[in-house]
């Protein structure tokens, strides 16, 4: 199966150098895109590794909600409302970095982007398993 | 998008907590309407003896219009906005403050009242992301997980000009 960790090593990697400009805009906006399914996938993954019952609640499956937000609701349930805010803020970066064509990414964005995502792995391997 | 500055200071009966010190009982009956509230809300500032003023907190025209519409919540967000800002005060974090709804997916119609909170301080953004920990626990504190879900705090730090 594929590791979305990896994700995170290409989000390093491409804001720092290799065969792409490292300050190019685009690769400053997919490194944050990737840093963001880094992060939420691991979760993703924890969850249906150690909570998989919380996955398939039929109440979570009636709502209309994306899984982004699942995850979110998921972390919240188990008391890690600082691991869900923080989901968010990155879900945000990632939507700015995708979708917002007339807002300016920087590498200061991606810089933060890719240590919120570490930060974010870190607390979830802590509290999740 | 226009930003107006709803409230200066956490102004209700929920929110009178330290540092601040009330000189005369707290009001029993809830305000029927938004409207009424506010006027509730001015008479309450002369009630209120501050031994320090709180930062502003800027809200955005969409976060006002659901704070009118669900009164329970804009009282919930001025409590939780009280604790981050006794929090950061004590810790002597200059800082500024907007609530902004957030939303997962256009397709939600969840929107998700969002403190966003810019620290002024040149400090390390691992700070301030251990400092975020401590905040949305804050102010999470206590709430059912359902009613956690439409509410977060965000940090980042201050965008500097030149």
């Amino acid at each position: 199966m594929f590791d979305p960790l990896r994700f995170l090593d290409l989000a390093k990697n491409i804001s720092k150098s290799g065969s792409v400009n490292p300050t190019e805009e685009a690769t400053l906006r997919t490194a944050i895109s990737r840093a963001y399914y880094a992060a939420h996938l691991h979760i993703r993954e924890l969850l249906r590794r150690y909570y998989p019952s919380e996955l398939t609640n039929t109440a979570l499956k009636k709502e209309k909600i994306s899984e982004h937000r699942k995850v979110r609701i998921l972390l919240i349930r188990r008391g890690l409302h600082h691991i869900a805010d923080k989901h968010l803020a990155l879900f945000q970066f990632r939507v700015k970095a995708d979708y917002r064509l007339h807002e300016t990414v920087n590498k200061d964005d991606t810089a933060k982007s890719i240590q919120l995502a570490e930060d974010i792995i870190r607390q979830s391997n802590k509290y999740l398993k | 998008m226009h930003e107006k500055i709803l409230f200066s200071y956490p102004l209700i009966e929920e929110t009178l907590i330290s540092p601040y010190k009330i000189s005369s009982p707290p009001y029993s009956v809830e305000p029927p309407t938004p409207s009424h509230h506010d006027i509730f809300l001015h008479e309450k500032i002369q009630e209120i003896e501050f031994q320090e003023p709180l930062p502003e907190l800027s809200i955005t025209d969409d976060a006002e219009k659901i704070l009118n519409e669900k009164p329970k919540i804009k009282r919930l967000i001025m409590k939780i906005y009280a604790k981050i800002t006794t929090l950061l005060h004590n810790k002597g974090i200059i800082f500024f403050a907007k609530l902004i709804p957030l939303k997962y997916s256009t397709d939600e119609e969840t929107e998700i009242l969002t403190i966003k909170i810019e620290v002024v301080d040149d400090i390390p953004y691992q700070e301030i992301l251990k400092l975020w920990d401590e905040l949305s626990q804050t102010a999470h504190e206590n709430l059912p997980p359902e009613i956690s879900d439409r509410i977060s705090v965000i940090l980042d730090k201050a965008k500097r000009t030149a």
